[in-house]
């Protein structure tokens, strides 16, 4: 008979433990790499590289909407915002990047891209103004 | 007992249902893959030049001839013929634990059949599948003790996926602890009749070990290796179990004692294979990843195990529990190091089916697990890392990218994705766009390695490669921005191999960036300035 009782609670023990566990899953999801203390400080020193350069500021009429990285490529990026057209400016390290970026300092290179409409065509003097000031404001800090 | 449990034809309708499930998922690619696609790759290379091809070892021979007829009428044929052929596995399965004697052997049928990594792989086209169906096929031979036969199948099973070689060390260790030496004959008909061949072929006794089905250790310097060389996490094998089966925590509740006179050897090849799969990898042994598929072929020993487990599992002991619950303790702590729920879903649902058997339901319990078993392809195979976007993050996105500098007319696409001109060309996005595939290294190094330059084999090789692979090939000699197509755009994933084939100090220059993403980089020539 103990057995007997033994062979369904022990059982209904696990799934209990188990359905406690996707419960407290669900209640309170574990952190993951996205925002847990480490990547925040590396946005910290991404930060700094460039000048403090935050949500909500501008970039030569352009708002920054978000800046993240950097991530497993060491690649920070930049999203900007004017009327209804966003897109990205990234900043990869320099060392051992294949392709020449449209504008390089010392130790980075500044490529756009995330055109958004994706039809959207960006005049060239949008792409120089926005690159060439980030990256006046990398090289003071690099 | 329900004679849906015991029944020889519901292990038909479950490998009907297998089919079911694997061609839902060609509706949107779901596991559309590169080593599918080579697969269906080699199957073609026997259709273009017989002879080199079939003495290729690389190529898998035995599995390559028998697709080929289907690989040549196309992509969709040789994946249809794959997902049929895999299906074979599921009621040699039911038939081997029918012999065997099980309770219900619908259950291993079944544990096979809704298998999360086994739909994937059979739709896939993977080879990791057809071992699964050689490993029943072996299985059901042994068990019913024609060794001679058995022994011819496991021989020609090595030349599929050749970590079956532990397969072949436990059938030696048991035909020399059973003194049957039937299983040994049997063993050495396929490696002496195709050995000699090829030495024919190659004029040259020793091929075999010369050319050996791959190499035994990476190309060196292969950046490619360097980040997948680790120790396999607990999330991950927790991840890899549940999606082989959801129902593989019922082997938890498997006693020893249950498994009968075969069985045990069985047991013994699964903890021996799954040993060896998981520490080579770490020791940089042999050239393979922790890629959870090369794990798949312990499916069939796993779903008779489970059979057993369920067999037994009214009447637990109190070790068994205090696994189960073990099992359950883990999960939560999987699941709080960002490991997902598939651990903890699975043991919830074989706790609940033990519980009602324990309270001696036995069929409700088998029907509980059954459910549990169902939600397994869609929603636990996560741990495979056989899934589309899985294995080609950037897919979608390259798409777009394409499809953002395509619209002026259809541009030549040179690419280092492998799946990105079957993709086009199957999900009709952009038929009309040409794909060109950027041959790595690595790929070279070892297609020279393991063929014979001295009888023309390696010429005939590369030459029936260059007739297609990935799209148009360009293999790495070719490779230069003055020989780049016409108006092409470059499409490139993030692969740290490709600056073997394109060294920075030539391509950097020459290329303008169209826009580069983390995962992705899109380039073109950099035009001529007047």
């Amino acid at each position: 008979m103990l057995r007997q009782r033994m062979g369904v609670l022990g059982p209904l023990l696990a799934a209990l433990v188990a359905a406690a566990g996707i419960a407290w899953g669900l209640a309170d999801p574990p952190r993951t790499d996205a925002n847990d203390a480490g990547s925040a400080r590396t946005t910290a020193a991404a930060r700094a590289l460039l000048g403090g350069l935050a949500q909500g500021d501008t970039l030569v009429g352009w708002r920054v909407t978000a800046v993240s990285g950097p991530d497993n490529d060491g690649v920070i990026r930049i999203q900007l915002v004017n009327r209804d057209v966003a897109f990205s400016l990234m900043l990869s390290p320099l060392e051992g990047a294949l392709e020449q970026a449209p504008v390089q300092t010392e130790h980075w290179a500044i490529f756009y891209g995330h055109v958004q409409p994706a039809d959207t065509a960006l005049s060239r003097n949008v792409i120089t103004a926005t690159t060439n000031a980030l990256a006046n404001r990398v090289r003071q800090h690099e | 007992m329900s004679p849906g449990l015991k029944h020889p034809a519901w292990a038909w309708g479950l490998a009907g249902l297998y089919v079911m499930l694997g061609a839902a998922s060609f509706a949107d690619d779901r596991f559309l893959h590169d080593e599918g696609l080579l697969t269906h790759l080699f199957s073609l290379l026997v259709e273009r030049d017989f002879w080199p091809a079939f003495f290729l070892q690389k190529i898998r021979p035995p599995i390559a001839v028998l697709y080929a007829p289907a690989a040549a009428v196309g992509l969709d044929a040789f994946l249809w013929m794959h997902l049929c052929v895999s299906a074979l596995a599921v009621p040699l399965v039911a038939a081997t634990a029918h012999r065997l004697g099980h309770a219900m052997p619908n259950v291993p049928a079944a544990v096979v059949a809704l298998s999360p990594m086994f739909v994937a792989g059979g739709a896939a086209g993977l080879s990791n599948a057809d071992a699964v169906v050689a490993v029943s096929l072996v299985l059901w031979l042994w068990g019913a003790q024609r060794e001679l036969v058995a022994g011819l199948a496991l021989g020609v099973a090595v030349w599929i996926r050749a970590e079956l070689l532990v397969l072949v060390m436990v059938m030696l260790a048991w035909a020399a602890w059973h003194k049957r030496p039937r299983a040994v004959l049997g063993l050495l008909i396929w490696p002496v009749l195709y050995g000699l061949a090829g030495a024919a072929y190659h004029d040259y006794l020793p091929w075999l070990l010369h050319y050996p089905p791959a190499l035994s250790e990476p190309m060196p310097d292969n950046v490619y290796w360097q980040p997948h060389h680790r120790a396999a996490s607990l999330a991950s094998l927790a991840g890899t179990a549940v999606a082989l089966s959801p129902a593989a925590v019922a082997l938890l509740l498997c006693r020893p004692r249950s498994l009968r006179g075969v069985e045990r050897w069985w047991a013994g090849f699964a903890v021996a294979f799954a040993g060896a799969l998981i520490l080579l990898p770490r020791w940089q042994v042999f050239n393979f990843d922790q890629s959870p598929r090369y794990l798949m072929p312990l499916l069939p020993v796993l779903a008779l195990a489970v059979g057993r487990a369920v067999e037994g599992w009214g009447d637990l002991r109190r070790a068994q529990i205090f696994l189960l619950v073990g099992a359950a303790a883990i999960s939560v702590a999987v699941h709080r190091g960002g490991g997902g729920f598939a651990l903890s879903w699975a043991t919830l649902g074989v706790s609940v089916a033990a519980a009602v058997a324990g309270a001696g339901h036995a069929r409700a319990a088998a029907l509980t697990l059954l459910v549990l078993l169902g939600i397994g392809p869609r929603h636990l195979g996560d741990g495979a890392r056989i899934g589309r976007r899985t294995q080609a993050a950037a897919l979608d996105e390259m798409v777009d990218r394409i499809s953002d500098a395509t619209g002026e007319g259809a541009r030549p696409v040179v690419t280092n994705e492998p799946i990105l001109a079957a993709y086009l060309s199957r999900s009709g996005l952009m038929p009309e766009v040409a794909v060109h595939y950027i041959v790595q290294a690595d790929q070279v190094h070892e297609l020279k390695a393991l063929t014979n330059p001295a009888n023309g084999q390696r010429e005939r090789v590369f030459a029936a490669l260059a007739q297609g692979m990935y799209g148009t090939p360009i293999f790495p000699d070719q490779l230069s921005p003055e020989h780049l197509p016409s108006r092409a755009l470059l499409v490139l994933t993030d692969d740290r191999r490709l600056k073997i084939v394109m060294p920075p100090a030539i391509w950097g220059p020459a290329l303008d960036t169209v826009s580069k993403s983390p995962r992705l980089t899109v380039a073109e020539r950099k035009r001529e300035r007047p």
